[in-house]
């Protein structure tokens, strides 16, 4: 089953260009395109894509907005907040908002595949200066409920970038127990994303940045 | 018929009648006097009061003058020039006060404005006692030995200044107060000695409170309209470089999209290529129309309806619609 993707950029011409690029992988394939906020989380409700290619600037509704919305409504959806290099203070809204990660628009094209197949997988990919800012940017739950030995221990995999896969086989449990620990984690952290809860996890010490 | 009083002497008549005669005429002359007095009083009063309308009205309009023109350069020449309908003078000039620097904005009269010139106001401690009393501060004869008319005199001297000042022998300057705060000074000078009466100074007063306004009025104009417009050309510019690197990214993954291709399929990759194309015409497309935002040159050339013509094609470029444009 290829990674089903939507595609959200007012931009008619790049997402032309990300349409031909990601057709080139057989693991890859565009479900829908949007040209804004609003119309990504009509499509998104619609199509049940495994993961939201998220321009940021966009009109009638930005992509932090849409982030945002998205987060609550369909938790299981992945968004990649896709970003030109001037917005660059606005990928710090869209990680807050529960983006699972952001990638900028003169990125490596091969790059891009890639971090599509991890955020389908629920892995984390941060640069260290990007946790390094983000950890510094994103403030801490408020009242973070104690996590059980076990969810620390997916907690601690999640951060160092393991996919569910990966961790399901470290701890010797089944794929789809690691996706109920993740939203148990997020849950008691009060956070919307696995990026958040490797920030926090990076902030309270449990693993190196 | 002269008709006799039987008790009086009638030798006394002819003499009692000439004294009340000579009696009224003094009477009448008095009253002439005292008539002529009185419209001389009511032709000054008219002349004072016309005057004074006079002086009014012209106060009036030359404030109206002022407070219309929001551009600074031309205000403050046209600041000097009405001043001249309400207080006469042979040399004017104005100077903001920036700092503690008094800085010459505009002068009339004088053969060499040495405008923009810079001079601490320490150096002139009657214009800085006249600032911070914010009232006129008067030389009546500049050729006086009085201490005052000796510093003004000697600044002129220091700067070289006496031909610009030659023939002025009276001496004016009046605090510009905007908000409570002095922000200038107007200076005059005039060939007559005693020329700047109490009247003038508060007519020129009056005036200057306006003319302080209008000043700061047209500072924070210029400084409203600079923020604008650089605001409108960095909200452009984000625009343009988005534009640009949206359009360079497509067309950057088409292209490497058609590289793979050339080795797996060639056949379709020229089809790719010739779509990669197409989608550079659009990005090129989408940026005219925004240099088109920036710089409206076809509307200046070719008219508003060529313009509108290619601002018609280049948003149909951008958002892949189909527009028409209809014109009379």
């Amino acid at each position: 089953m290829p990674i089903r993707i939507l595609l959200v950029d007012d931009h008619s011409v790049a997402r032309q260009g990300l349409r031909m690029y990601l057709s080139l992988d057989p693991d890859l394939e565009v479900v829908g395109e949007a040209s804004n906020g609003e119309e990504g989380i009509e499509q998104a409700r619609k199509l049940k894509p495994d993961v939201v290619l998220m321009d940021l600037l966009m009109p009638v509704m930005d992509g932090i907005t849409a982030i945002q919305h998205l987060r609550k409504e369909l938790p299981d959806v992945e968004i990649i907040a896709l970003t030109s290099v001037l917005e660059d203070e606005k990928v710090i809204g869209a990680v807050r908002e529960g983006a699972i990660g952001y990638l900028l628009k003169d990125t490596q094209a091969d790059e891009l595949c890639r971090a599509i197949k991890a955020a389908a997988n629920g892995q984390v990919q941060l640069s260290p200066q990007a946790a390094a800012r983000l950890v510094r940017e994103i403030k801490a739950p408020d009242s973070p409920e104690k996590l059980t030995e076990r969810e620390t221990d997916v907690l601690r995999l999640l951060a160092v970038g393991r996919s569910n896969k990966e961790i399901a086989n470290e701890l010797i449990i089944g794929e789809k127990t690691v996706k109920t620990h993740v939203s148990n984690i997020l849950m008691k952290l009060g956070l919307t994303s696995r990026t958040q809860a490797a920030l926090h996890a990076v902030r309270i010490g449990l693993v190196s940045q | 018929m002269t008709l006799l009083n039987p008790h009086e002497e009638p030798g006394m008549l002819p003499m009692e009648f000439s004294r009340l005669q000579e009696e009224l005429q003094k009477r009448n002359a008095e009253l002439a006097a005292a008539n002529a007095a009185l419209r001389e009083t009511e032709q000054q009063l008219e002349r004072r009061v016309e005057e004074r309308t006079r002086e009014l009205s012209t106060l009036l309009r030359v404030l109206q003058n002022i407070t219309t023109t929001l551009e600074l350069e031309p205000l403050l020449g046209l600041i000097l020039d009405q001043l001249k309908e309400v207080v006469d003078y042979r040399l004017a000039s104005i100077s903001s006060l920036e700092g503690d620097d008094l800085v010459l904005l505009e002068q009339r009269g004088g053969d060499s404005p040495m405008l923009n010139e810079r001079e601490s106001l320490s150096e002139h401690p009657n214009t800085l006692k006249m600032l911070e009393a914010g009232k006129p501060s008067i030389i009546p004869d500049l050729n006086a030995d009085t201490y005052l008319a000796g510093r003004v005199r000697g600044n002129i001297a220091k700067r070289g200044m006496q031909a610009v000042y030659a023939g002025s022998n009276s001496w004016m300057s009046i605090p510009l107060i905007a908000r409570e705060k002095p922000v200038g000074a107007l200076v005059l000078t005039h060939a007559d000695v005693n020329y700047y009466t109490p009247a003038r100074a508060e007519l020129a007063m009056a005036f200057a409170n306006y003319a302080a306004i209008a000043i700061e009025n047209a500072r924070l104009y210029k400084q409203a309209g600079d923020l604008a417009a650089l605001e409108e050309r960095q909200k452009l510019a984000r625009e343009l470089h988005d534009s640009v690197s949206q359009a360079l990214y497509g067309i950057g993954l088409g292209a490497r999209t058609a590289r793979t291709l050339l080795e797996r399929e060639p056949a379709k990759a020229a089809e790719l290529l010739d779509y990669v194309l197409s989608l550079a015409d659009a990005g090129l497309a989408e940026m005219r129309a925004l240099i088109f935002e920036l710089r409206p040159e076809s509307l200046r050339t070719e008219g508003l309806v060529a313009a509108l013509g290619k601002l018609v094609n280049a948003l149909g470029a951008r958002h892949q619609l189909e527009v028409t444009l209809e014109a009379g």
